[in-house]
């Protein structure tokens, strides 16, 4: 099996790097940077990133390799991906109004592809190496053993405490007169549900909690959350605040990937 | 390792820049990666919809479908007045829209204030080559150049800097200029508190630097305070949460009896159509169409009542939660004290007290020894002498320039009249946090002198002797130097701010002779002690939040009288978790010293999930998060655009007696609600009453649709509206907080509305409608009238019943417990007037023909009015006779 990390040359690409080193490190997977040949990219710049990333991994014994591919990107992934395991593909993505819009993770995700996929905003690269909190923003229990995997992986890998963040979604109105008790007895649920992974992190001895919130506006909750905590990187569920809401102009990871202060790593499971 | 703990090589690597700045190419291509550097109001709502959305909710679709009933209904039936009825409820429609519509969508201009504080262009190396450039333009690993005057788009690491002083008030709310440096400390640990940063929203003061960008737009320290001022959404007020409340019963109350009585029409012998009306009609009689616009304009006029209090209301829906509110978290200086720092005593090294006496920086004052011989007044001199040559700050025509800590020795030697002319300043050891003292020299007839001033204890440490009581020079001994240590203790723990001042003809800072100590406070305001009390009476707690140390914020609550339960220190904050500061903050009252502004949030945050209403002070641009979070968001009145623009209210004299003296407005609004619901509920009584009473029996109809829009509409609006205007009851701060279950529509309500006013008044009308038919000859069982204008007369006769009864209701509703009489006759001018239009009103409909015409009445002939005269005189007894044996049941007489 191998962890994909798709690269073009610039600085947000190679940043996002770190984080496929990483995953690639604790799951002993080779990392393989790939690179689709296209008129926009410069290849010094991406042979140059390559050759950086290549130190790096054989600094801290992480078996890489870098492929180059040609021709049109749909065909030439998926000729790719037939021929290898691949576990995971990492990729960075831009700062436009739609966040995978003019980048190759709208190709990732457009196409069928039977592998996960981390679709990486960088905002911030001032601390990409040192990671002390990285949160998992998940709606009440729903949870998927693949999703707490990749939280964990990287948690793991950073030495980084990790926190659940689980989102309740409730009416404005109802949000105003939300009963004290009930609200505890429904955390007290979707903490028990969660009880398994919470059981999972300790056996992998990474430090986590669960923090709750009942809100009526997802992206926004996790924004704020972002800033008042100390975390230092978002996963979240891409799917799930890909859904468009009735007066909403757009979805809420758009707002989220645009606003957010920190790295947020929106990830595709297979089986979504 | 954190950025800005990076060598310049370090940086130029990571972010793959040099002094030569970023290629366009790179740029562009970085600008796509990380976007543009700019904030964006995204939350912006788009006003038309909300406001249409005014016209779809359940009550405005019952109105509706109810006018469109009136336009069928008129066609089936022309001349009925159906058509004037349809005009008047889509009129009511329209009003209820645009109040509502006004009240919750004013314009939010927080990101507003905010983004102005963003420069629009920046000089930036590109290319090698000094650009200016759009601001938004900026990415991470831009080269920045820094010049007095310049604001800063993004958050940069220095690597070249010439004594460059940044404004950080937005970030940190901190006044003074901070020194920025090219180095950071090895222990720092957050980007903020590095020296060698500037940061976006900040601007330069003096000197300039060049920086490396390393974040821009939202991952910025000021992008993160513009993601929680804006991202903050409150819940519903509690106003709110019971208009929707109101709303809804009326609705279901309104639409069960015009469904039953449908049903029930469909089984008598009426026709349809007829059916149809009279279930039409009953809905129109159950709702109240003015009480909501009332509502409004109640909330309106007690926010100008506030503003004569000082405080400014910018949100009409928070005057009612200002009566609910249990907890005022407030900041110390300027609301509790008068920020305003004073020279109170004086310690002289030899050993006398010296206490001042005079209003702040007045140069009107006496100084009272507490024991003195020849030498005390040369001494006090010189001290002062010493203080004022070595400050920066100047008073000059009552105008203040400079520190506060030095305008109060300032202000104090001018009450001294000591001259200063003879010396001039050669130069001067400035100020640092390091340091904690500054000295400057001087010279006078050739002769230099160094003064120095600074925190006891580093003073102390510099000084070899000290002046004793004879003038004499003493060794500074061990001995010497406990007792002045004792004399700075107990200054200190009293609250005030000790310097120590001293002097040395040779030039030095080390070998001072110690020549006394200051004590300067910033005094408590006068009418304090006595607000605080009031919030006791009223069981409000309050919180003080300040940036002094635990021992200043601890003699500040003993001098002001506000009691405690513990203390906790910004740092203790910010390690409890959540859950730890809302079980401490749950039954305690805590004094919260050595804070961040940025800390209120989990404070505002922490009590209101213990279920408190939290009102929350603040001033500057990063108080702004905490004043939205907070159920009443209080801004100071000196405060910056953005925490005004954020508030729900406005202190114009940054006074905390205002606050408790808009929550004591705010309680009495609640209950003028009440009053004025349960009136205009009185009245929905005596238009129901005569449909369901012609429903059931062979009279004709009592009231029309159009009379009874002619009160809700009409004759009940304006006495409502006085009733809202009442004055606080007398014992509104000695009772609890209003409690978030505690509703203004609540079984009380009902009870004195409905059933008991409710009835009076319904039996009003009813007598009165049959007892003029019954003297002019009507037989019971005839239900059409051949006389129209009897008909009319006797529909005449039930309206005054109604209006008439209501015209006293108000005069005895104006006290919810208390009599009639022990509010005063004259103290709601309003309602005198109101009461005096609602004459005139009777004497329109009786005598007035084109309104006649309007409302279906007609003259009556004086000797028939007797008939109308007891019913108001039972009400007015009987409901005071019910407040009597309320009051006699919670044993208040």
């Amino acid at each position: 099996m191998k962890v994909i990390a798709a690269i073009n040359g610039s600085i947000a690409a190679e940043s996002m790097v770190f984080y496929a080193l990483k995953y690639a490190q604790v799951q002993n997977l080779t990392l393989v940077l790939l690179h689709i040949e296209n008129k926009k990219d410069n290849l010094d710049d991406v042979e140059a990133s390559i050759k950086r990333i290549t130190t790096l991994a054989y600094s801290q014994d992480i078996k890489i390799e870098s492929v180059f591919l040609h021709g049109l990107p749909k065909q030439a992934i998926k000729k790719f991906l037939s021929s290898v395991h691949v576990d995971t593909i990492f990729c960075s993505t831009r700062r436009n109004k739609k966040f995978t819009t003019d980048s190759f993770s709208e190709l990732l995700i457009k196409i069928n592809l039977n592998v996960d996929i981390a679709v990486v905003h960088i905002v911030n690269i001032n601390n990409i190496m040192d990671l002390s909190n990285i949160t998992l923003s998940i709606k009440e229990d729903k949870l998927s053993v693949k999703k707490f995997t990749f939280f964990a992986t990287l948690a793991s890998a950073y030495k980084a405490d990790g926190e659940i963040y689980s989102l309740s979604s409730i009416s404005r109105q109802k949000l105003s007169i939300v009963d004290m008790h009930e609200a505890r007895e429904r955390l007290s649920t979707i903490n028990y549900n969660l009880k398994h992974f919470m059981k999972l992190a300790n056996l992998m001895s990474f430090n986590i909690h669960i923090k709750h919130d009942f809100t009526y506006n997802e992206a926004n909750s996790i924004l704020m959350h972002i800033v008042k905590s100390n975390t230092n990187l978002v996963i979240v569920g891409a799917k799930r605040l890909s859904g468009t809401l009735f007066f909403k102009k757009e979805m809420p990871i758009e707002k989220l990937m645009r606003e957010a202060s920190i790295n947020i790593i929106a990830f595709y499971t297979n089986e979504d | 390792m954190q950025t800005f703990k990076l060598n310049k090589s370090q940086l130029f690597e990571k972010f793959r820049t040099s002094e030569d700045g970023l290629s366009t190419k790179e740029s562009h291509n970085r600008l796509a990666n990380f976007g543009l550097n700019e904030i964006r109001d995204t939350n912006k709502k788009n006003y038309i919809k909300e406001y249409l959305k005014q016209y779809i909710h359940f009550f405005a679709i019952l109105l509706e479908v109810a006018a469109m009933l009136a336009f069928i209904a008129n066609v089936y039936m022309p001349n009925a007045g159906n058509d004037i009825l349809a005009y008047a409820i889509f009129a009511a429609v329209f009003i209820n829209a645009t109040f509502a519509f006004w009240q919750e969508y004013k314009a939010d201009k927080a990101m507003e204030a905010l983004l102005r504080l963003m420069p629009i262009m920046v000089k930036a190396m590109r290319n090698a080559n000094v650009e200016i450039i759009d601001a938004k333009d900026l990415v991470p690993g831009d080269i920045i150049i820094l010049e007095e005057g310049d604001r800063i788009a993004a958050d940069a690491v220095l690597i070249q800097n010439n004594t460059l002083y940044i404004d950080m008030s937005t970030l940190n709310g901190e006044s003074k200029p901070s020194k920025r440096e090219l180095e950071c400390d090895s222990n720092v640990s957050r980007a903020l508190d590095a020296r060698n940063m500037v940061y976006a929203g900040t601007s330069v003061i003096s000197g300039s630097g060049v920086a490396i960008v390393i974040a821009t737009a939202y991952a910025t320290e000021f992008g993160k305070i513009a993601t929680l001022t804006r991202n903050i959404e409150k819940t519903l007020t509690p106003m709110q949460k019971e208009v929707i409340r109101i709303v809804h019963i009326f609705t279901v109350i309104a639409l069960a009896m015009g469904v039953i009585f449908f049903i029930l029409g469909i089984f008598s012998d009426q026709t349809l159509l007829v059916t149809a009306i009279f279930a039409l009609s009953l809905i129109v009689a159950n709702v109240p169409e003015g009480l909501l616009p009332t509502i409004t304009l109640s909330l309106s006029l007690a926010g100008q009542r506030m503003a004569q209090r000082n405080a400014l209301i910018k949100n009409l829906n928070s005057v009612q939660t200002l009566g609910s509110v249990t907890v005022i978290c407030t900041d110390k200086t300027g609301t509790l004290t008068r920020n305003e720092m004073v020279l109170k005593e004086i310690k002289l090294a030899g050993g006398e007290n010296i206490i001042i006496s005079g209003e702040g920086y007045s140069s009107e004052g006496e100084f009272y020894f507490d024991k003195n011989n020849d030498t005390s007044d040369s001494r006090l001199d010189e001290l002062l002498l010493a203080g004022v040559l070595n400050s920066r700050a100047t008073i000059e025509d009552k105008k203040l320039f400079g520190d506060s800590t030095e305008l109060a020795i300032v202000g104090a030697s001018s009450k001294r009249r000591i001259n200063t002319a003879p010396y001039i300043r050669i130069d001067e050891i400035p100020f640092t946090g390091d340091r904690k003292m500054m000295s400057s020299i001087y010279e006078k007839s050739g002769e230099k002198i160094l003064y120095a001033k600074g925190a006891a204890e580093v003073i102390f440490d510099k000084s070899s002797t000290y002046i004793d009581s004879m003038g004499n020079i003493q060794p500074f001994d061990e001995e010497a130097k406990r007792r002045m240590q004792a004399y700075a203790e107990a200054f200190e723990n009293e609250a005030y701010r000790v310097l120590a001042i001293g002097k040395n003809l040779d030039i030095k800072e080390d070998g001072l002779t110690l020549l006394g100590l200051v004590a300067i406070m910033d005094l408590p305001r006068g009418e304090i002690k006595e607000a605080i009390e009031q919030c006791k009476t009223a069981c409000i707690r309050i919180m003080m939040i300040t940036g002094d140390n635990q021992k200043t914020a601890q003699a500040i609550a003993k001098k002001i009288g506000l009691n405690y339960d513990g203390v906790l220190t910004g740092e203790e904050v910010e390690l409890l978790s959540d859950e730890e500061l809302e079980n401490r903050l749950k039954d305690e009252t805590i004094l919260f010293a050595r804070m961040a502004s940025s800390q209120k949030l989990k404070i505002a945050t922490a009590l209101q999930k213990c279920g408190e209403i939290v009102a929350m002070t603040g001033d500057g641009v990063n108080d702004a998060p905490a004043l939205k979070r907070a159920d009443i968001g209080i801004a100071m009145g000196t405060g910056t655009d953005v925490a005004k623009e954020v508030a729900d209210m406005i202190l114009l004299d940054d006074n905390f007696k205002s606050i408790v003296s808009a929550v004591e407005e705010g309680r009495a609004v609640y209950f003028n609600i009440k009053k004025f619901v349960t009136y205009i509920l009185s009245s929905n009584v005596p238009e129901i009453v005569p449909y369901i009473l012609q429903f059931f029996f062979k009279i004709p109809l009592p009231l029309s649709v159009i009379q009874i829009l002619s009160i809700d509409l009409g004759s009940d609006m304006l006495p409502g509206l006085a009733l809202g205007s009442e004055k606080p009851e007398k014992n509104i701060m000695k009772r609890p907080p209003v409690g978030v279950n505690e509703k203004i529509l609540d079984r009380e309500v009902f009870r004195r509305g409905y059933f008991f006013i409710g009835l009076i008044e319904a039996t009003a009308a009813m007598v009165a409608f049959i007892s003029f038919l019954l003297v002019h000859g009507w037989e019971y069982g005839t239900v059409d009238l051949k006389d129209p204008i009897l008909h009319s007369q006797a529909m005449t006769m039930t309206l005054l019943g109604a209006v008439s009864c209501q015209m006293v209701n108000a005069w005895t509703m104006r006290s919810w417990e208390f009599s009639a009489w022990s509010v005063g006759w004259k103290s709601n001018k309003l309602l005198l007037g109101a009461t005096a239009l609602e004459f005139f009103w009777i004497l329109m409909l009786l005598g007035y023909e084109p309104v006649q015409k309007i409302f279906h009445t007609a003259d009556i002939p004086l000797s028939d009015l007797w008939i109308l005269l007891p019913f108001p005189i039972i009400l007015f007894a009987g409901h005071e006779f019910y407040k009597w044996r309320k009051r006699v049941a919670k044993g208040m007489l």
